[in-house]
């Protein structure tokens, strides 16, 4: 019984994938790849460091390696507790389950295996590679390559006690946040912001790594101290690690590995057993209770009042705030770390290039600020899709079209647009990008934020008709395609030597020549795909 | 955004990373070297009672900066010396385990020595050995414990000033010290027995300084029965003002109109160097080079000395001119002496200033923006005039002391730019240690290192180096030349080969004015467009187009000099040279190819005319004037290095490899790929005997004397050293041009046209040079010697 329940809940996290075999194998290629791309920088990115770090004192990267391996695990767990919450509280499965005659322990065990299964995975993904480098840098013998083979299979379990807690945690806490829309809003920046404080700070490990310069900017004598004397605290993968290594002490180091294991895991399972228990019962009296409504319900018609639902399904909806608003708040942020990271380091290796042909990082730097803004754009795109199952009602008020679809284009139009600009400034002012390329990126980045939103919204309506090519897809591409073709007449013009103004009023022209299809006759273009839309 | 899209966007900044990053060969020039500092509590004179039972412990703290790599030996070690040959033995020192303790044996005074085993370092005081009472007389400020003749001066003034700035209002007062009197072995008292003319003491300790004399001394003794006395020993020096701080240093140099005679009483160094992590002095004789605010920022670029440099600056200048720039033809100047140094055996370092914020362990440094300190001037470039040049040739680099006026003699002083580096390449950037503008100049006594140049002297007629340490360079130890050349003289008639037939002509028939067009078909032009386009010559082509290329080389030069006559004359005496990055010495003269001429070939022009700032060089060129060195006494030159270490791009940098590793297509070039000079000495070192093989297979060389080759160079050496570790070669030539001719050391074709292009722009007579150390089988060579301190002070005394 518990391996079908496992299967179904495999099954169930594959249900949104393609189902066309060539969309399937794409699929997968993609991830092998992706996987491939992360064990390579991974790897790379330690390889560098291990020779630095033996620098400061022998022994060193052994403590980072705990360093890492316990963040991976720890970072493992948190992303498995928040799987394992939608797994564990999922009410539908619950709704469904509960009626069938499988006990609640098989339940959970399937669940919490499904959980461990996927943390196996990943850490084999993630941590024995970098096991491996350790041994083939340090020329360990065989026994150390077995011990890295089972390290996933050891670590997990005690992962997997670590994220049942932590789902209980995120689950109690998602329900007092879901009552607050504000709260979510914070908590989303908050992420994201730390998401990106994370990123730079593998980013310039990366580059710094890649330079082959000093790495004294990040990791100074002092911190590299602290971390060798805060390895002990890395349990249980300090003694794991420390057993592979000190044959002296295998015993007793195996001894509190499997004891730390056992501990997190009766824990996590105790914890997650009370938690589910009482949340399976508190949603069946909730299920009984009547939501009382506060205050009547004004029907509006003003185009305002459009803009207003709008503003309320993008900043309302939880999924938009992961993926869209936060993003947009962190996108002068983003660009920034990523902007002065590159000038800092990478232009800097290029900068022959770039004495004799001055206008490539300009080129480059538009680039990305058109990629980032283009793509957190292209996400609030398709508002016709954003409805849901609302559409029914965006179809049949009595509201003109060209109306409605206005609201939906002009509120994300908006957003997106002030995040650009703040980018750009932010920009400016830091002396990171100069007056013209920042004037450029506005001009362009707005000619790319209209046409997704203003013509994309089209494609929208058209995905919307059963029978109809799917186009939708072109909002996604075009968020990368218009800054890399913007990037190509640049880097071809500089090239050849053709003044850069010159190249610029291309790029404006370009722009502009976006947009032109605004100018003709797009409020028939909405009446008519309007109409076309097909509901229910 | 979905989950992708967001991946996608950031990956994205790691692949620009990735496809903009190309690999470039960097030459790992790291050495070994030695500790920079000894700390301890000792004072110049330290009293020790005889025990029959009981020793003195020793103690002192070697200091390293951090990421060196020291070398063998540089562990401390504690000896005792006779202050004259004829004295018994005062004291011994026992090792017990690495653990110092001085034995008193018998009444006297004697010098205990602290020092890496290495003999690189030291520090000494006196120590008086008693028996019942001892009188010692210490001085505030301390001294250095390092000075190598053993004298202290003072300067007959203080200076006081409300703010240290250019033309501030200062006030010379008569310079004060204390005397500080120990009584040891009894509770009595002393008093001032017998003082010299010139100072007036108050307190039994204040000593005022009245005026000038070289035998200044003061007599203590003790008031009770013993009698003992001490008597202790300096020299005023007339009008000197006594250094106590850098804003002090700065009053007397750079901040001074007509400078002031310096008597140092303070080291200035580092701020590693300086505090402790408590932010505390280290040692109460040293204070920081530099003013520095709470946020570790430095003043340098309010307090350095800017001037026009003194060699050519025609290619800024027409650069300026066509590209509507403004580059500077200044250098910085850190320290700008007009008048004596005195330096007591003090330490200045100026690393605040001249080291770049991010130093490398490998390779060069990586300028920041807030780097005062950028390279060298530039002579001549292809491409733009800065550090991003495709090709640059150097001209004058910025300067830690510069020596600015007649007759000025520094002596007993240890300056250096850096820190100790193991990274050779650090140097890169730091400038030239000392720079030599002005006749009759005497170094003595001193120690000068960690420069890109340790000591540079051009148009320096009467310089006279004695009795130095000069040490860790980036290019050459010394460099010696002339400001003074001249250009190709246009009407000048020469008869020249092209190919197999002869012209004859003016400059200007044969090569065009320097003004001309591309389109003005010159016949040189048209001869050089061959050869540089015409591939590998057979070995009697090569011959004839190398005879060619000479005479049409002699027919640019414009040797306006009779043969004897010089620029200037220098004498080395009793140095020791170490550890340099190309050459100890190198005798500079003037590039004078035709490309400096008028940019011929013009093939190069027609390529490069594409490339942001590309200007063609115009009578950049010329002759320069000769320089006499004269070496004598007991010099020696400790620079064994690994021959693949030696780093020609200071001789001639490109980026090239940069800018063809980004192509792509010539990746992994290197300035050795196409400028062949190292290959080529190494081929002609060892078909000498002159390399030695260790036990890891690598190849030493050790390099003593270089010509710059390209335009003519008539300097001439006189070696009279006569140490027996000296075992000199003959003079030998490398060719470049006739090596480029027929394509040795040029693995491609494309290889061979840079290589040709060089040659162009230098010209075409030979490099020289001169190595040191031949060996009969078996022998091993001192690679990791260095001079010993010892040996400065041993040559003082052998003089008497």
């Amino acid at each position: 019984m518990i391996l079908e329940l496992i299967h179904k809940e495999r099954v169930e996290r594959r249900a949104g994938e393609p189902k066309s075999a060539w969309s399937l194998a794409l699929g997968i290629i993609l991830r092998i790849v992706l996987y491939a791309g992360v064990i390579i920088l991974e790897v790379f990115l330690f390889n560098r460091l291990y020779g630095k770090l033996e620098k400061y004192a022998s022994g060193s990267s052994f403590s980072f390696l705990l360093l890492i391996l316990f963040s991976i695990m720890i970072i493992e767990s948190l992303f498995s507790g928040w799987k394992a919450k939608t797994i564990l509280f999922d009410k539908n499965d619950r709704f469904i389950l509960g009626t069938l005659p499988i006990s609640s322990s098989d339940l959970i065990a399937s669940k919490v295996s499904f959980i461990y299964i996927q943390q196996v995975i990943s850490n084999f993904l993630l941590s024995v590679p970098l096991l491996i480098t350790f041994a083939v840098l340090k020329e360990f013998g065989p026994r150390y390559y077995i011990f890295s083979i089972l390290y996933p299979v050891v670590i997990s379990l005690f992962g997997v006690g670590l994220s049942l807690v932590f789902s209980v945690v995120f689950e109690v806490f998602g329900r007092i946040v879901k009552k607050n829309d504000i709260v979510q809003f914070a908590l989303a920046c908050l992420g994201v912001t730390a998401l990106c404080l994370i990123y730079q700070l593998i980013l310039t490990l990366f580059l710094e790594a890649l330079a082959g310069s000093t790495t004294s900017g990040i990791l100074s004598p002092e911190l590299v101290g602290h971390i060798s004397r805060s390895t002990k605290f890395f349990v249980p993968v300090f003694y794991y690690c420390s057993m592979l290594v000190d044959n002296i002490n295998f015993f007793p180091f195996t001894c509190l590995t499997l004891g730390f294991t056992l501990a997190s895991i009766i824990v996590g399972v105790i914890t997650s057993s009370v938690a589910y228990k009482r949340f399976a019962c508190g949603e069946v009296e909730q299920a009984t209770k009547v939501k009382k409504s506060k205050k009547a319900l004004r029907v509006q018609f003003g185009i305002k009042h459009l803009m207003k639902k709008e503003f309320d399904l993008i900043f309302k909806d939880s999924t938009y705030i992961f993926s869209y608003t936060a993003l947009l708040i962190m996108a002068p942020f983003f660009s920034f770390i990523v902007i002065s990271s590159l000038n800092s380091i990478v232009y800097a290796n290029i900068r022959i290039l770039v004495t004799y042909f001055p206008d490539i990082i300009s080129g480059l730097n538009m680039l990305m600020i058109l990629l980032f803004s283009s793509a957190i754009n292209a996400s609030a795109s398709l508002s016709i899709s954003r409805e849901g199952k609302s559409i029914q009602i965006v179809k049949y008020i009595p509201i003109k079209p060209e109306k409605q679809i206005l609201a939906k284009a002009t509120i994300p139009t908006i957003l997106s647009s002030i995040s650009l600009i703040v980018s750009v400034i932010a920009l400016l002012v830091t002396s990171n990008i100069d007056l013209m390329t920042s004037v450029v990126s506005l001009i362009a980045g707005e000619a790319i934020i209209v046409f997704t939103n203003y013509v994309g919204i089209i494609f929208d309506m058209n995905d919307q008709r059963r029978d109809s090519r799917k186009l939708g897809w072109i909002n996604t591409l075009l968020a990368f395609v218009a800054p890399i073709l913007m990037f190509i007449v640049h880097f071809v013009f500089s090239m050849t030597g053709v003044y850069v103004w010159f190249s610029y009023l291309v790029e404006v022209v370009l722009s502009v020549a976006l947009i032109s299809p605004l100018f003709f006759n797009i409020g028939k273009q909405y009446n008519r795909y309007f109409e076309m839309m097909e509901i229910g | 955004m979905r989950k992708k899209t967001l991946i996608i966007l950031l990956v994205i900044p790691f692949i620009i990373a990735i496809l903009s990053f190309v690999s470039v060969a960097i030459l790992d020039n790291t050495v070994l070297t030695d500790i920079s500092d000894i700390l301890w509590n000792y004072e110049e004179y330290e009293g020790f009672q005889i025990s029959t039972t009981e020793r003195y412990r020793l103690e002192a703290t070697p200091v390293a900066g951090a990421n060196v790599k020291l070398a063998n030996g540089n562990e401390l070690t504690w000896r005792v010396d006779k202050i004259n040959e004829s004295d018994p033995e005062f004291a011994t020192v026992e090792d017990e385990n690495g653990i110092f303790y001085l034995k008193a044996l018998a009444e006297g005074e004697c010098k205990v020595i602290c020092s890496n085993v290495r003999g690189t370092k030291s520090k000494y005081f006196y120590a008086e050995i008693y028996k019942d009472g001892a009188i010692v007389l210490n001085t505030t400020p301390a001294s250095s414990s390092e000075s190598v003749t053993g004298n202290r001066c003072y300067g007959e003034y203080d200076i006081k000033y409300s703010n240290a700035a250019y033309g501030a209002e200062t006030l010379k007062e008569k310079a004060k010290f204390t005397i500080n009197v120990k009584v040891l072995g009894s509770d009595g008292d002393y008093y001032i027995a017998g003082k010299s003319d010139n100072i007036s003491i108050s307190n039994n300790k204040d000593v005022t300084i009245n005026g000038a004399n070289d035998e200044s001394f003061i007599t203590v003794r003790t008031l009770d029965d013993t009698h003992l006395s001490k008597t202790y020993n300096f020299s005023v020096i007339k009008d000197g003002i006594n250094v106590y701080s850098y804003n002090d240093l700065l009053m007397c140099t750079n901040f001074s109109e007509k400078g002031e005679i310096v008597c140092m009483q303070t080291n200035l160094k580092s701020y590693e160097e300086t505090f402790n992590g408590q932010g505390e002095y280290k040692a109460n004789n040293t204070k920081l080079f530099g003013n520095r605010n709470s946020k570790g920022q430095y003043n340098f670029a309010n307090e350095l000395y800017k001037t026009e440099t003194t060699y050519s600056h025609r290619f800024i200048d027409q650069y300026n001119k066509e590209m509507g720039t403004n580059y500077s033809t200044d250098i910085l100047v850190a320290v700008r002496a007009q008048k004596n140094i005195y330096g007591n055996g003090f330490t200045i370092n100026a690393h605040n200033l001249c080291a770049p914020k991010e130093l490398a362990t490998i390779g060069k440094p990586k300028l920041d923006s807030a780097d005062l300190f950028r390279g060298p001037l530039a002579y001549v470039t292809i491409g733009n005039v800065s550090t991003d040049s495709l090709v640059k040739a150097f001209g004058q680099d910025n300067v830690g002391l510069y020596l600015d006026a007649d007759g000025i003699v520094v002596d007993d002083l240890k300056f250096s730019n850096l820190s100790n580096q193991s990274n050779v390449s650090n140097f890169f950037y730091s400038g030239s240690v000392v720079d030599v503008n002005a006749k009759n100049v005497t170094i003595k006594n001193s120690i000068l290192s960690n420069g890109r140049t340790v000591v540079r002297a051009f148009s320096s007629d009467g310089l006279l180096i004695d009795n130095c340490n000069l040490m860790n360079a980036g290019e050459f130890i010394l460099k010696v030349g002339s400001n003074k050349f001249v250009g190709s003289n246009l009407t000048k008639k020469a008869n020249v080969e092209i190919g197999s037939s002869s012209l004859s002509g003016t400059v200007s028939d044969i090569f065009g004015t320097t003004d001309r067009i591309e389109t003005d078909v010159v016949p040189a032009d048209q001869y050089f467009n061959e050869i540089l386009m015409g591939g590998n010559l057979d070995s009697q082509s090569a011959h004839v187009a190398h005879q060619s290329l000479l005479s049409l080389q002699n027919a640019l030069d414009n040797k306006t000099y009779e043969d004897g006559e010089f620029d200037s004359r220098i004498t080395i005496a009793d140095t020791n040279f170490a550890n340099s990055g190309i050459f100890s010495i190198a005798f500079d003269s003037m590039y004078n190819g035709p490309y400096l001429y008028s940019g011929m070939p013009s093939q190069i022009g027609d390529v490069l005319k594409v490339l942001n700032g590309f200007t063609v060089p115009r009578g950049i060129g010329g002759t320069s004037m000769p320089v006499k060195l004269t070496l004598n006494g007991n010099s020696k030159f400790y620079d064994w290095k690994k021959a693949a270490n030696i780093d020609t791009s200071a001789l001639v940098e490109t980026n090239f490899d940069i800018l063809a590793g980004a192509i792509s297509q010539l990746d992994g070039l290197t300035v050795d790929d196409f400028f062949p000079l190292k290959k080529i000495i190494i081929d002609l070192a060892k078909k000498e005997g002159r390399i030695y093989k260790d036990s890891n297979g690598d190849e030493w060389l050790n390099s003593a004397f270089a010509w710059y080759g390209g335009g003519l160079n008539n300097s001439v050496l006189v070696n009279n050293a006569n140490s027996v570790e000296n075992v000199f070669s003959e003079k030998f030539d490398v060719d470049i041009l006739k090596s480029n001719l027929v394509g040795d050391y040029l693995s491609s074709n494309a290889n061979a046209i840079l290589a040709k292009c060089v040659t162009f722009a230098i010209g075409f007579h030979p490099f020289s040079f001169i190595t040191n150390g031949a060996l009969s089988k078996g022998e091993t060579p001192n690679i990791d010697g260095r001079p010993q301190i010892d040996d400065l002070t041993n040559n003082l005394n052998n003089r008497g």
